[in-house]
C-alpha cells in the first residue's frame, strides 16, 4: 500500500492547487470575461491560459486552458501511480477513456476529419497523442475496434462483439451501450482483484462506492430522461447499467412508470437520494431542469467521496474526492464564463454551480 | 398608335381596347384586394413566428451555454458528431391568383433523446436539452422562412399589381380615350365637311 500512500501525499499537494473559497468569490463577483481571464492568469490556470496562443476569443481561450488543465491533471495521476494504485487510477480514468472512444467512433461514423475529432478529445494519459491520432485516422468502426484489439485495449473486444448488431441499423447507441456496460463490468471485476485500500479501516471503500454510485446516478438520470422525453424503450434493461446498489430494476421501473418528471422525482426520493432530491430548487424556465437534477446528483457523489476521504485519508477516498473536486472546479469555472457570455441570470447560475469547499 | 387613321374601324378597335383595359383594371383591382387580404392574414402569423423564433433562439443559446459550461466543448462536440444528419425539408409550389407561392414542408426536425444517434444515458441532460432547443430553433427558422417567403412574394405581387393598375389608370386608359376623342372629333369634322360639300354641290346643280 506504500504506492497508495505516495499517491495520497502527491494528491494532498495537488489539492492545494484547487481554488479557495476566496478565489471563487472573487471570480464570481467579476462582471466580465476579461477580468475573469485576468484573475485566472493569477491562479494555477495561468500557464494554461498563456499557452493557448492565437487570436481567439477570451471564452474560447479559457475553455481551452481548462481542457488542457484537466487533461494534464488526469495524465499526471497515472504518471504518479504504480502497481495496484495505477490499476485503481485506471478504473477511475476509464470513464473518460470510454468517452474518448465514443467521440472517436462518433467522429468516424459522421465523417469528421481526424483533426476535428482530435480537437474534441480530452486525453487522459491512458492513450498518448500519437495513439489517439492513430485511432482518429481509422476508416470505420470495425478498423477502430480491430486496432484496439491489437493494442489489447479493454474496450476493443466488447466493441468488436457489438459490431454485427451495429452494422444493419448503423445505430451508434448499440456500440456506446456496449462500451458503457463493459466499463462498469470490468471496473467491478478489477475492483475484486485490487486489495482493499486499508484492511483495518471499517466501512465502505471509496473505489467500489464511486463505481456503484456512478451506476446509480447514471441509471436514475437515464429513467428520468425517458420520463421527460416519453421514451418507451423496446428493451427496458438495455440502457441500464449493472452494479448499482440504491436502485434495483423494480425501483427504476416504478420511476419510469411515472407520468411526469415531478412524480418520477418523488418516486426516486423514496431512496437514499431523499434529501438531495427534496432540496431541489423549483424548475426555472431559463435552464433545463434535468441539468440541475444532474448537478444535485454530482453533489451526492462529491459529498460521499469527501466523507470517505475524511474517514480513511490513506485509502482510495482522497483520489476519488480529488478527481471529483477538480472536475467540480473546472465545471464551475466554465459555467461562470458561459453565464457571463450569455447574461444568464445570477439565480439560475447559482443552481448550476457546486459551491462547496 | 398616335398616327392611327381617323376611321370608324379604328374607333371601334380603340373602343374594344378600352373595354379590355377596363376589364383588366377590374381584374387587377380584385387581385390586389385578394392579395391584400391574404397579406394581412399572413402578417399576424409572420409577427408571431418571428417572436417565437427570437424566444426559441434565446432559450437555445442559454441551453447551449449551460451544456458548454457543464460538459465542456469537447463533450458537446462529441454528441454533435453523432447527431449530424441531413435535414428533411421539401419545397413545393402552390398557385394563388397566378402567383407561384413556395410551400416548405418538413418533418421530424425535433427528435427524441433516443433518436439522435448516440446512447442517451451517456450524454448529459444539459447537452440533450441544448440539442432539443436547437432543433426547435431550426423548426422555428423554417416556419419563419415559410411565412416570410410567402409574405414577401405576395407583397411584391401587390406592388406589381399596383404599378399595373396605375399604368392602366394613368397612361393606357387616358391615352386610349384621348385617341378615341381625336378620332371622334376627326370623324365629326369629316361629317361636317361632307354636309357642307353636299350643300355646295346641291347649290351648284340648281
Amino acid at each position: 500500500m506504500s504506492d497508495l500512500f505516495y499517491l495520497n501525499t502527491r494528491l494532498h499537494a495537488m489539492r492545494a492547487q484547487l481554488l479557495s473559497r476566496r478565489e471563487y468569490e472573487t471570480i464570481l463577483a467579476l462582471p466580465d470575461l476579461s477580468s475573469i481571464a485576468a484573475a485566472l492568469r493569477e491562479s494555477p490556470y495561468g500557464q494554461f491560459i498563456e499557452s493557448t496562443g492565437g487570436e481567439v476569443p477570451e471564452a474560447a481561450r479559457i475553455e481551452e486552458a481548462l481542457r488542457r488543465n484537466v487533461s494534464r491533471t488526469l495524465s499526471r495521476l497515472l504518471a504518479i501511480s504504480s502497481g495496484d494504485c495505477a490499476e485503481g487510477v485506471r478504473i477511475v480514468l476509464g470513464r473518460w477513456e470510454v468517452q474518448a472512444v465514443k467521440t472517436v467512433l462518433r467522429g468516424i461514423v459522421s465523417g469528421a476529419s481526424p483533426a476535428e475529432i482530435l480537437s474534441s478529445l480530452v486525453p487522459t494519459g491512458l492513450h498518448d497523442e500519437a495513439a489517439l491520432e492513430e485511432m482518429c485516422r481509422q476508416a470505420d468502426p470495425r478498423a477502430l475496434a480491430e486496432l484496439m484489439v491489437t493494442w489489447r485495449e479493454p474496450l476493443g473486444r466488447p466493441l468488436l462483439r457489438a459490431l454485427p448488431s451495429f452494422r444493419e441499423p448503423r445505430d451508434l447507441a448499440i456500440l456506446e451501450s456496449a462500451m458503457d456496460r463493459c466499463w462498469f463490468e470490468q471496473a467491478a471485476k478489477r475492483l475484486q482483484e485490487i486489495q482493499p485500500s486499508s484492511p483495518w479501516a471499517d466501512g465502505e471503500d471509496a473505489l467500489p462506492l464511486f463505481v456503484s454510485l456512478s451506476v446509480d446516478t447514471t441509471n436514475l438520470m437515464t429513467v428520468l430522461k425517458e420520463v421527460v422525453d416519453r421514451i418507451v424503450p423496446g428493451n427496458p434493461d438495455r440502457h441500464l447499467l449493472p452494479g448499482g446498489r440504491i436502485f434495483d430494476t423494480n425501483a427504476l421501473d416504478r420511476i419510469r412508470a411515472s407520468p411526469t418528471l415531478a412524480e418520477a422525482l418523488q418516486e426516486a426520493g423514496r431512496s437514499l437520494f431523499l434529501r438531495p432530491l427534496a432540496t431541489l430548487p423549483a424548475p426555472a424556465k431559463e435552464i433545463p431542469f434535468l441539468a440541475v437534477v444532474e448537478r444535485q446528483l454530482d453533489r451526492v457523489l462529491l459529498r460521499a467521496s469527501r466523507g470517505l476521504a475524511r474517514v480513511d485519508p490513506l485509502g482510495w477516498g482522497p483520489l476519488v474526492s480529488f478527481l471529483l473536486d477538480k472536475l467540480r472546479e473546472v465545471r464551475n469555472l466554465r459555467m461562470i464564463v458561459r453565464a457571463r457570455l450569455v447574461d444568464l441570470p445570477e439565480a439560475e447560475l447559482g443552481h448550476l454551480l457546486i459551491l462547496e469547499y | 398608335m398616335t398616327d392611327l387613321s381617323p376611321s370608324r374601324m379604328n374607333l371601334l378597335l380603340l373602343k374594344d381596347r378600352e373595354r379590355a383595359a377596363r376589364g383588366a383594371l377590374e381584374l387587377l383591382r380584385s387581385k390586389r384586394e385578394a392579395l391584400a387580404r391574404e397579406l394581412f392574414a399572413i402578417a399576424g402569423q409572420a409577427v408571431a413566428t418571428r417572436g417565437a423564433l427570437e424566444e426559441t433562439i434565446r432559450r437555445a443559446t442559454w441551453a447551449l451555454a449551460v451544456a458548454l459550461g457543464h460538459e465542456g466543448r469537447a463533450d458537446v462536440e462529441s454528441a454533435a458528431f453523432a447527431a449530424r444528419r441531413e435535414i428533411p425539408v421539401s419545397i413545393s409550389e402552390r398557385s394563388f391568383w397566378g402567383i407561384r407561392v413556395p410551400e416548405i414542408r418538413w418533418q421530424g426536425i425535433v427528435r427524441s433523446a433516443d433518436a439522435r444517434g448516440y446512447s442517451f444515458p451517456g450524454v448529459a441532460s444539459a447537452t440533450q436539452a441544448a440539442a432539443r432547443e436547437f432543433e426547435k430553433a431550426l423548426q422555428a427558422v423554417l416556419e419563419v422562412v415559410a411565412v416570410e417567403t410567402r409574405f414577401k412574394k405576395i407583397g411584391a405581387e401587390i406592388g406589381k399589381s399596383t404599378r399595373r393598375i396605375n399604368v392602366l389608370n394613368e397612361v393606357i386608359l387616358p391615352g386610349l380615350r384621348t385617341r378615341m376623342r381625336t378620332i371622334l372629333l376627326a370623324l365629326e369634322e369629316r361629317e361636317r365637311e361632307n354636309v357642307f360639300r353636299m350643300k355646295r354641290f346641291k347649290g351648284r346643280t340648281r
